[in-house]
């Protein structure tokens, strides 16, 4: 019962910054997006962001708050299509294995690949090195090394940090 | 303390450590057996060791055309961090991006590549096809005036399907070789570029041609032409079956230096078979050899050619006996 009253009173709290900002949001966002269908979806997925968490804290700036949320939604969103037309631009280079994929396996590669996107864009400059040339180029462990003029240690620590990032990302999403 | 999803952070951690000490092959039996022993003490260690031992599955799985999409996706970001206008977003994105001295990776990350040893057969959507040999790389981009392909690296057999107004043109730094229907041979050397067609017409011209040459040649089929950035050589005959043999994974030659055809054996390798050219200059050999097997195809060259074969550590040295094949 306390849970439903606090259930209630957060989605109360929501509905008033909804009525307050969300035609200010969606200005905010279609000035960053130059589109008005997308300014609109991301301002519906801003406040579904809301109502997920377990509780709002109290709001001093909430067009502050509402921007930041935005703001995280839309760099995904951006990631999400780059890669899209990325598989895109791939598939309509290529005939052959390309063009026999299904709706269901191409969003399963997006999802990878968006996935792997995020783990870059995790990591930092060193760790984001080594990490491609080992997974991507396929380089061992002591040519990472070579390559990047460090220890091995130090690589298996970057190596390390992808493996434990990419957890973290996994449970995040 | 827990992380995001509730997995504690110090499972995480230890997790990570044991991925990382299995990413590299070289556990002894201590440790595997302390490996083990941390996997079997809490069903969430084992769980969490698997999905991060997944993910890394997965990119070791993950299909050429996922693959091409990576690459193609980090050059794009490396190049310029977004594709929309959102300004705002610029500063930060680009921040993130522009910390990244990517510019001597760019080109790890061309569209199709090969390891050493390795070849690949690329359909492209107009139907051509493109045959890239080991240690190669290139860019694909079927515009509406011309197909190009740029070739970064190695040699490039090119089958082109006839496209009225509508070139194929691959392109090295030292020029390029155009076709509207044909098929054609293109490598990248130390000295420059390498052009032979095999079947119908290809142009191959300079990319800043000196005055005193044509700056571009017409090759019919069975013609080989040198190309270097000021200038398209003579053409000279060139067997078109010999030199598209590689694609069926043979190295014909015919009376060549031994050292040039160590030289083209070590391009399939990661780890070259040395030799010092200066001695074994003078030696020349005929024969056929496996582009897919190149110990085999070394043991063979060592047959025909009386060389002898030593090894160590980083692998073999080929050397000449003494007294073998000497012209002086």
């Amino acid at each position: 019962m306390g849970m439903g009253v606090a259930e209630g009173a957060a989605a109360t709290v929501i509905g008033q910054l909804y009525a307050s900002h969300a035609h200010w949001l969606q200005g905010w966002l279609r000035s960053r997006t130059h589109c008005a269908s997308r300014a609109a979806d991301l301002t519906q997925d801003t406040f579904c962001r809301l109502l997920e968490q377990p509780r709002l804290p109290p709001l001093a700036s909430p067009r502050g708050y509402l921007a930041t949320i935005a703001r995280r939604l839309l760099i995904d969103d951006i990631r999400r299509r780059e890669i899209e037309r990325a598989i895109a631009d791939i598939c309509a280079l290529q005939s052959g294995e390309a063009n026999l994929l299904t709706p269901e396996r191409i969003a399963e590669a997006t999802q990878f690949l968006d996935m792997v996107a995020r783990l870059l864009d995790t990591l930092p400059e060193q760790a984001r090195i080594a990490f491609l040339l080992r997974r991507v180029e396929g380089l061992s462990q002591q040519e990472v090394a070579a390559a990047l003029g460090v220890s091995l240690a130090t690589v298996k620590r970057y190596i390390a940090l992808s493996y434990a990032s990419c957890l973290s990302i996994m449970e995040a999403a | 303390m827990l992380g995001a999803g509730g997995t504690p952070v110090e499972v995480i951690q230890h997790a990570a450590q044991w991925a990382a000490l299995l990413d590299a092959g070289d556990m002894g039996e201590a440790d595997m057996a302390a490996c083990r022993a941390w996997c079997a003490a809490d069903p969430l260690h084992q769980a969490t060791l698997d999905r991060m031992m997944g993910f890394t599955g997965r990119m070791a799985t993950a299909a050429p055309f996922e693959q091409a999409a990576l690459r193609r996706l980090l050059r794009k970001r490396s190049r310029r961090p977004l594709l929309s206008g959102a300004a705002a977003l610029v500063v930060l994105v680009s921040g993130i991006w522009a910390a990244w001295p990517l510019l001597p990776l760019l080109r790890l990350f061309p569209d199709y590549r090969t390891a050493p040893g390795e070849q690949q057969v690329v359909d492209l959507v107009d139907g051509s096809r493109l045959t890239l040999d080991t240690d190669g790389a290139l860019d694909v981009k079927l515009g509406q005036e011309r197909r190009l392909v740029r070739l970064l690296r190695g040699q490039v057999l090119a089958e082109v399907t006839p496209a009225r107004d509508r070139p194929f043109v691959v392109e090295t730094p030292e020029g390029t070789a155009t076709a509207l229907g044909t098929a054609f041979v293109v490598r990248r050397e130390a000295g420059g570029t390498l052009v032979t067609v095999v079947e119908s017409h290809v142009r191959v011209c300079a990319a800043a041609p000196s005055a005193q040459t044509p700056p571009c040649r017409d090759l019919g089929p069975g013609e080989s032409v040198h190309l270097s950035a000021r200038m398209v050589a003579v053409p000279h005959p060139a067997d078109p079956a010999r030199a598209t043999l590689w694609t069926k994974g043979w190295l014909e030659v015919d009376d060549r230096e031994v050292a040039d055809v160590l030289a083209e054996l070590n391009r399939y390798r990661n780890r070259p078979i040395r030799f010092d050219p200066a001695a074994l200059r003078g030696l020349r050999v005929t024969g056929s050899f496996p582009l897919t097997d190149i110990d085999q195809a070394l043991l063979g060259l060592a047959r025909t050619a009386r060389l002898h074969i030593d090894r160590d550590a980083a692998g073999p040295v080929a050397v000449r006996p003494a007294g073998a094949g000497q012209k002086n």
